[in-house]
């Protein structure tokens, strides 16, 4: 008896579950995706033999992979392991940053960035990163996103480490010169500088030089910043940690003003670094090329970064708009006592930079009211559109600035409680499906303006799902956060009511009614 | 030769249950299209893993 069963449950374990040990790990992967990549850095420790390795990416929208390297390396007097590449064509040092519409707030170089797509409209490859000891190199073939028909641009950029850990920058661009391409470098002060000023070197797309092998002895000539003191490398970690802690205690702002709970709230007002800590080589002249630039709501360009010229910068970098001095229309004291908004520094400066409020009610609400315009002007499709992009961009500092009447209104377009608008937002961060749905929410809704049921962005969330299923299902299949799996306590955190009460309506009638067509189905087997 | 008749007779079974659970597949599949963030990972590896039970215990099944 037990011969027989012994037999059978070990027949049905290897047919059951023995393919999982006969398939590769990566039987489908044609391209290295963000996820893997991190795992390669993070094994990556340098060649017994000098080689050039090749990283294919997947490539994708706004997508950071991480670059591996052998060493520590030091960008603006500080040190990092952990560098990444941006299918947008920035390099982010620390941490990855998918920011599309303006210069990251993180540390990073920009070299002509914009909200590109790589790879779409040839098929080939968008991002390949080549690494060795030496440096890494990254070649970039791309459309703007949305212009799937535009010549595609090539950026490569080339990044040799020296033997000190310094880096020396060179790159070349061959494509249409677009208006709202973004050239320059975010140092660790919110600063940006240009390439040019930095150190790094613009060559001819036909002589660009290759990845070496092995470092690059140290050349005097480097674009690092001479080494700086030990005090002063603490301070710019300081002010590294100083302005994560602002970001987010501007999210907590915008959570505890939807909750109602405002009171106390964050300093807004970030030590003023008494002095901009010179780094040798940041010499900021206001003649800078690349000037910061944001782009608020009421910006025109803000929505469909069409026609970006001197955009502005959102950085959620408040040391930089407390200790930046753009006198000129900066003023709007923010007299408010309006609790919630506290942003008496940072504020100021992104209101400054769109003198006129004009054209745009749904911008900036006005630092000093959360709720004073309350009065109905209801959101135009347009402000909405604008309003659903800042949404997916989480953009905690301009967020902050939406009164609660605002707040309301894009919510109930939405279909959402305008307290979850910081969830929807958290959540396009993670997940691509949110952000697309964000984006064509307001098309998809006027399309769907006669549906017996409001259209509502649970509805935009599962087309875009499954348009994405659609498109890649391999990777709508594996990409599994595993760590948010195991802990059942977050589960379905991140949904909204609506998005929980769409899926009950759904998924309960259609498990009864293909329930009973199986058994019926069956039967007649 | 046992063997291998065993195996195609397993692999006989394995398709006429999937056939049978399609039905069910479908809407596991529909509910995990609709869900979004955790609830929709916690719903397409329980699909899959339950799935995978569900045909690995085909010989235990049919045992009784």
């Amino acid at each position: 008896m037990t011969g027989t069963k012994t037999w059978r449950l070990s027949l049905a374990a290897i047919l059951g579950f023995g393919w999982l040990f006969l398939v590769p790990y990566d039987a489908y992967a044609t391209c290295v995706n963000y996820i893997q990549s991190q795992t390669i850095a993070a094994a990556y420790e340098g060649d017994t033999e000098p080689t050039v390795h090749t990283m294919d990416t997947c490539s994708g929208d706004d997508v950071s992979y991480q670059i591996p390297i052998a060493t520590t390396i030091t960008f603006d007097g500080v040190q990092y392991s952990n560098i990444y590449a941006t299918t947008n064509s920035v390099i982010t040092f620390g941490q990855p940053d998918g920011t599309y519409w303006t210069y990251p707030s993180t540390p990073s170089i920009s070299l002509y960035s914009m909200d590109w797509f790589p790879g779409y409209a040839n098929q080939t490859s968008g991002l390949d990163i080549y690494y060795s000891e030496g440096g890494f190199q990254l070649n970039l073939n791309m459309v703007p996103f949305g212009n799937w028909n535009a010549q595609p641009s090539t950026v490569n950029i080339l990044v040799a480490i020296t033997n000190t850990g310094g880096l020396a920058v060179s790159y070349s661009y061959q494509g249409p010169e677009y208006q709202n391409l973004r050239t320059g470098v975010r140092l660790h002060d919110g600063s940006i500088v240009s390439l040019e000023e930095w150190g790094a070197t613009q060559v001819s797309p036909t002589a660009a030089p290759t990845l070496q092998a092995e470092p690059v002895v140290d050349p005097t000539a480097s674009p690092e910043p001479t080494p700086i003191s030990p005090e002063q490398q603490q301070a710019q970690a300081a002010e590294a940690t100083q302005l994560a802690a602002d970001i987010s205690s501007l999210n907590n702002l915008i959570a505890s003003i939807n909750g109602e709970e405002s009171a106390e709230e964050v300093s807004p007002e970030p030590e003023i670094t008494p002095e901009p800590e010179p780094t040798e080589e940041t010499v900021p002249d206001p003649d800078v090329v690349v000037e910061p630039e944001i782009i608020t709501p009421e910006d025109p360009r803000f929505p469909d970064d069409t026609d970006g010229q001197n955009e502005q910068d959102p950085s959620t970098n408040p040391e930089d708009s407390g200790t930046s001095d753009e006198p000129s229309e900066n003023q709007e004291p923010s007299p408010g006592p309006a609790p919630q908004e506290e942003d008496t520094s940072q504020s100021e400066d992104d209101q400054s930079e769109n003198p006129q409020p004009s054209e745009d009610p749904v911008t900036v609400p006005d630092n000093n009211s959360s709720d004073n315009n309350s009065t109905g002007n209801s959101i135009s499709e347009d402000e909405l559109k604008k309003l659903n992009k800042l949404i997916g961009a989480n953009d905690a500092k301009l967020l902050a600035k939406l009164t609660d009447s605002q707040k309301e209104q894009v919510a109930d377009a939405l279909g959402i409680k305008s307290q979850e608008i910081i969830l929807v937002a958290e959540l396009a961060q993670s997940n691509p499906a949110v952000a697309k749905a964000l984006e064509s929410f307001t098309e998809k809704a006027k399309q769907n303006a006669d549906a017996p049921m409001p259209y509502t962005l649970a509805d935009a969330v599962t087309e875009a799902q499954t348009e994405q299923f659609l498109a890649d299902p391999i990777g709508a299949l594996t990409n599994i956060d595993l760590s948010k799996v195991l802990s059942p306590s977050e589960w379905g955190k991140d949904m909204t009511d609506d998005q929980r009460e769409k899926a009950q309506e759904v998924i309960v009638p259609v498990i009864i009614a293909s329930n009973i067509v199986a058994a019926a189905m069956t039967r007649r087997i | 030769m046992k063997i291998i008749k065993g195996i195609l007779n397993y692999l006989w079974e394995a398709v006429k249950e999937s056939i049978a659970q399609v039905w069910t597949l479908l809407g596991f599949f529909i509910a995990w299209l609709t869900l979004t963030g955790t609830a929709q990972q916690v719903v397409g590896v329980a699909t899959v893993v339950a799935t995978f039970i569900w045909l690995a215990t085909i010989p235990l099944r049919k045992e009784d």
